[in-house]
This record gives C-alpha cells, sequence and structure tokens, in this order.
C-alpha cells in the first residue's frame, strides 16, 4: 500500500510539469481597444481608430492652454497674489502645478473672506455704536432739559418748605414758652401743696422704670471665604485647532501617486474647473473689498468720532445737572421732613400747653379752697390727681397726651375743658400751623373740638 | 342782765352754731355729691426713700429719688460664639415740684457716676468685667418733677455664667452707690 501511494505521487507532479509546459494553453484578458475578453494578444478590428502618433493623443497643450486661460482671467484681479503657471512639461507637472494654485489661491480668498468677515462685523459694530451715541445724546437732551425744569421746581419747594418751617419753629417756640410759663405757675402751686403735705412727692405718681430688655447678638461665625473661581481657559487653543482644520481642508489632496493618464487627465480638468470657479470667488471677495474699503470705514470712525465728542460734553452736562437735581431733590425732601417734625412736635406742645393750663387753673382754684377753708378730702383728692397729671406730664408728655382723653372719657366736662383751650390758645397766640397736612393719630385728634379744624 | 336771760341767750347762741355747723355738713355733702371722686382716680402712693423689686433698686438721695433698672437673670448659651448687650439704666428724678441745680445737688465736677460690673468669685473674690463712667449732661440742672435717663450698654461677650454685681456710685460728695445683682445662666 505504502509504495503503490509513492508511485501516485510521482504521477500527478509529473502531470503538472507537462501542463505548464506545453505551449498549447491560451490567457484571456479584456483587449483595451474593443473591449472583449479575447486571447491576448489579439488581432482587434478596432486598433485603426485610436491614433498611433503620441504627439495627436497628448492632452497636455489643450489643458496647459486651458489652464492658462484661466490663470490670465484671475490674474486680471488687481490686489490678487498669484504665483505663475510656470512652464508644465507633463501632465504631472501641470496636475502639481494646478495643485499648488488651487491651495494658495483658495488660502488667500479663505483669509481675506475671514477679514472681510470681520470687518463687515466691525461695520455692525461701527454702526450699532453710532446709533447707540446717538440714542444717547438724545437721551442726554432729555434728561438736561427735564433736570432743567426740575431743578427750578424743587428748589421753590425747598424754599417754601423752609417758609412753612420757620412758622411751624416759630409756633413751637412760642408754644415752648407758654409751657414754661405754665410749668413756672403751676409747680410753684403744687410745691405749696407738697409742703403742707397735701401731695406727694413726684415720684409717688409715676411707674417705676423698668429693665430694658437686653439684646441678643450672634458673633459672625458663619463668616466663609468664597473660593476665587479658576481663571477662563483661553480660546488659543481652540482658534489653533480651527486652523489646523482650515490648512487641514486646503492642504494637498492624498493619494495622487497610483493615478494612470487618463485618471490623471481626468484630475487636471477638475482642477482646471476649479480654477476657473476661483475667478468667480475672488472677483466676488474683490468686489465687496472695494464697496466697503477704507473710505466707508473712515466715514464711520469719523462720525463716531464726532458722535463721542459730541456726548462727551453733553454727558458732563447731564451728570452735573443730574447731580443738582438730586441735591435740590434733597433738599426738598428734607425741608419737608423739618416741616412735618417741626409740625408735629407744634402739634404735641400745642396740646402740652392746654393741659399744662389746664391743670394749672384746676389746681388753682382746688388750692384757693385747701387755703381758704379746712382742707377736705374731696379737694385734697382732686389736687392729687392733678399732681399726678402734672409731675406724669413733666417726665412723659407724649404718654400722658396719649392716655388722657381716654382717662378723661368718663368726665367729659374736662374733656370739653381741654378742648376750649386748645381752641383757645390757637386764637389767642394766633397759630398758624398747617394742621390738615399732619397726620394726626387719633387719639391726638380727640383733642380738637367740633369747632376745631 | 340776770342770770335766766344769760342762759336763754347762751342756749340760743349754742343752737345757732349747732345749726350754722349742720348746714356747712349738708353744704359739704352736696359738694361730694356733685363732684363725685372718680373710681379710677390715681392719687398715688407714698414710695418708702429706698426699696428693691426684681431687676428694680431705688434709693431716695437728697431731693433726687434715683432708679437702677437691670433685668434680673439672662439665659446665654454656653460654648457658642453668641453674646448680649445687657442695658443698664439709671434714672435721676428730681422728686420736688421745684427746679433743681446741678451744682447745688453737689455735682461739682464733668461725671455723673461710675458703672462698674463685677462677677462674683467662688471664694468671695470679686473679678471686675466692665467699668465706665457716665458724663454730666450738658444741662446739669433739673427742671421741676423732671426724670431722666441714662442708658449704659454693657456688652456680655465672654462673661462665663454666675452671679454678677452692678455698682453705680454716683459723683456726690457723700458717693452714694446702688447696687442690682444679675444672674446669667
Amino acid at each position: 500500500m505504502r509504495k503503490f501511494l509513492h508511485v501516485a505521487w510521482f504521477l500527478f507532479v509529473a502531470a503538472l510539469a507537462t501542463a505548464a509546459s506545453a505551449p498549447s494553453i491560451k490567457v484571456t484578458v479584456d483587449c483595451p481597444f474593443c473591449g472583449l475578453g479575447q486571447p491576448f494578444p489579439h488581432d482587434c478590428p478596432r486598433a485603426g481608430e485610436f491614433p498611433s502618433d503620441p504627439a495627436a493623443s497628448d492632452p497636455l497643450p489643450v489643458l496647459l492652454e486651458t489652464a492658462r486661460d484661466h490663470h490670465r482671467r484671475l490674474a486680471s484681479i488687481a490686489g490678487l497674489p498669484l504665483a505663475p503657471l510656470g512652464q508644465p512639461r507633463s501632465l504631472r507637472e501641470l496636475d502639481a502645478r494646478l495643485t499648488d494654485l488651487l491651495a494658495t489661491t483658495r488660502t488667500t480668498l479663505a483669509k481675506m473672506e475671514r477679514e472681510q468677515a470681520v470687518a463687515q462685523t466691525e461695520a455692525q459694530r461701527l454702526a450699532a455704536r453710532v446709533a447707540d451715541l446717538r440714542a444717547q445724546i438724545a437721551r442726554a437732551a432729555d434728561e438736561i432739559a427735564a433736570a432743567e425744569r426740575e431743578i427750578p421746581e424743587q428748589e421753590a419747594n425747598a424754599v417754601a418748605a423752609r417758609d412753612q418751617f420757620l412758622v411751624a419753629q416759630k409756633s413751637g417756640g412760642l408754644l415752648r414758652e407758654q409751657i414754661r410759663q405754665a410749668r413756672n405757675r403751676l409747680f410753684p402751686r403744687l410745691q405749696l401743696a407738697a409742703k403742707h403735705g397735701w401731695v406727694l412727692p413726684p415720684s409717688s405718681y409715676r411707674e417705676v422704670p423698668a429693665p430694658l430688655p437686653f439684646l441678643p447678638w450672634a458673633f459672625p461665625s458663619d463668616l466663609r471665604i468664597v473660593p476665587i473661581p479658576p481663571p477662563i481657559a483661553t480660546l488659543g487653543k481652540l482658534g489653533g485647532a480651527v486652523g489646523l482644520e482650515a490648512s487641514r481642508a486646503n492642504g494637498p489632496p492624498s493619494g495622487t501617486a497610483s493615478l494612470d493618464s487618463l485618471e490623471l487627465e481626468q484630475t487636471v480638468r477638475t482642477k482646471l474647473n476649479e480654477f476657473a470657479a476661483l475667478y468667480y470667488r475672488a472677483y466676488a471677495v474683490f468686489a465687496v473689498r472695494a464697496d466697503a474699503g477704507p473710505a466707508a470705514a473712515d466715514a464711520q470712525t469719523a462720525a463716531l468720532a464726532q458722535l463721542e465728542s459730541d456726548l462727551a460734553p453733553l454727558a458732563a452736562r447731564r451728570t452735573e445737572r443730574q447731580r443738582a437735581l438730586a441735591a435740590a431733590r434733597r433738599l426738598a425732601a428734607a425741608e419737608r421732613a423739618r416741616v412735618v417734625e417741626a409740625r408735629q412736635l407744634s402739634a404735641h406742645a400745642w396740646i402740652e400747653t392746654a393741659i399744662y393750663r389746664f391743670l394749672d387753673r384746676r389746681a388753682a382754684a382746688v388750692l384757693n379752697e385747701l387755703t381758704t377753708s379746712a382742707p377736705d378730702a374731696v379737694p385734697l383728692a382732686v389736687l392729687r390727681e392733678w399732681a399726678a397729671a402734672a409731675a406724669q406730664l413733666g417726665s412723659d408728655p407724649a404718654g400722658v397726651i396719649a392716655r388722657l382723653p381716654s382717662t378723661l372719657a368718663a368726665r367729659p366736662e374736662l374733656l370739653a375743658e381741654v378742648q376750649r383751650e386748645v381752641a383757645a390758645l390757637r386764637t389767642e397766640l394766633g397759630l398758624t400751623i398747617e394742621f390738615s397736612a399732619i397726620d394726626f393719630p387719633s387719639w391726638l385728634r380727640a383733642y380738637l373740638s367740633e369747632a376745631s379744624p | 342782765m340776770k342770770w335766766p336771760q344769760m342762759i336763754l341767750v347762751l342756749v340760743g347762741l349754742i343752737a345757732v352754731a349747732l345749726a350754722v355747723r349742720s348746714r356747712r355738713a349738708a353744704d359739704s355733702a352736696a359738694v361730694t355729691a356733685a363732684a363725685p371722686v372718680p373710681a379710677q382716680l390715681d392719687i398715688g402712693r407714698s414710695l418708702p426713700p429706698s426699696f428693691d423689686q426684681p431687676g428694680v433698686v431705688s434709693r431716695q438721695i437728697g431731693l433726687m429719688r434715683i432708679y437702677l433698672a437691670v433685668v434680673p437673670e439672662i439665659t446665654r448659651e454656653t460654648g457658642s460664639e453668641t453674646g448680649a448687650i445687657v442695658p443698664i439704666l439709671l434714672v435721676l428724678e428730681n422728686d420736688t415740684y421745684q427746679p433743681l441745680a446741678g451744682a447745688g445737688l453737689g455735682w461739682l465736677g464733668g461725671q455723673l457716676a461710675a458703672v462698674t460690673v463685677l462677677r462674683v468669685g467662688a471664694g468671695g473674690r470679686d473679678e471686675e468685667v466692665f467699668q465706665t463712667d457716665l458724663p454730666l449732661p450738658a444741662r446739669a440742672d433739673w427742671l421741676s418733677a423732671e426724670r431722666r435717663n441714662f442708658t449704659v450698654d454693657w456688652p456680655l461677650r465672654t462673661g462665663a455664667p454666675g452671679l454678677y454685681r452692678i455698682t453705680v456710685q454716683l459723683a456726690l460728695p457723700d458717693q452714694p452707690t446702688l447696687e442690682i445683682a444679675l444672674r446669667v445662666l
């Protein structure tokens, strides 16, 4: 069996060697002229359709002439930097030259377009700034006019308020003098009564002071230091990446090493078309550049400078006018506040004077009764009541003025007497306080009788 | 005139006097009925020369009535960074119906009073924790029955819980002193 296998292997190898060396074996390939699968070489009937002259079949002259036409048109655009086409001697050299020209021209145009975009943005910014400045100038003029209208009004208000304050202060001074005189009459009477033992010392009629509440406070223990945020990353890397991408996009195409002549010709024709299209792109770029040239930018900048120089004095004047207006408003408000305060003080003094006069008259009557006849329990009690009112009025006038109407509510004849005193005091002193302008508390109104304002 | 006539005249006079007296009593009753004493009449109460009550101490010094008022107790969080402003209220009152001059009362310098806060120690040793002087006001005279308030703010920040004594020494010739206690819990 092993011997049989050796014989079979020998016969198989011998058959293979014979088949490989036999001349009758034919290889079938596609013919480049007719395109049919034919034994190669074969006598192709369409072989005569193709010129056998290498000069007639070379597309280089035609393509070169086309390239020169396109180059001349592109070079006719003034200002566009364009390298010469040179004298390429082969299609491959023309392709390389066109590739270089396309790349450099595209880069130049892309740079110009970017510059134009920047210039356009700048022009828009300038235009917006011009519009903004014009609006600011108009607004400043309006504000200056408004301020100049209001300043005299506020100054007049302040002057009027000052006059009113002087009137109220004068009334207050008159009333203070009346209070002093009433006290100088009333307290000697009470001192006399105290000597007789008819009234107690003033402290007996007053509340014992209460402790003031303590004020808890917290130290700022929760004070925290706010960390400083990290600096914002610069955009340099991003810009570099964009630039790199752009250079890559405009770079030479790869994979040109294995082009055959037809593919190379097709590539050259495509690049020539792109070269022709570049003319229109360059023409558009330079046309826009001519329209938005430095003259337009200069005019815009000049207008902007003029507007800024116009705005500067207006802004300064507006600031000065607004400062003057704010000062006038503050002055008028302060004068009004002084008037309100002086009127309130005068109103309190008015009521206080009336109460002192009322107490003085009542105490005088009771003392007269006590000194002309034997002391009796009823007038003594009444005298102590007036002494208590006087002692409390001396230390807490606002509290007494607030409480007295409710205290006298059960004795309307006494409240009516106080009201009459209030009205008489106004007539006597010729008080010109505009009480309608005061925000009277209700208890203060209780002192004004129906006949009073 | 004979004795019987004199006796008759005397009896008549006595009768007239009794009649007049009864008439006056009737008039007084009529006045009382016409002007009844109101029920809520505040006729005062006589204060003792000195008294203490929670949070308030009062002394009569000459013609002046002095009050010292402080909250009797303060609760604060131990160990925390908190504190309190404790107002020490000093009230000086002219307890007469006539004006008083400051110099007449004895205030000759520029000082009204000295306020001192002492922390009462465990062994009886007091530790001074706060001291200040109150200046005499620009108007040193007291009007009739005038009452004036003076407030000293004691910043209680580092004080430990315990008992504190607040002393006010008036700048008068005999240097009268008022004292009040405050407990910090």
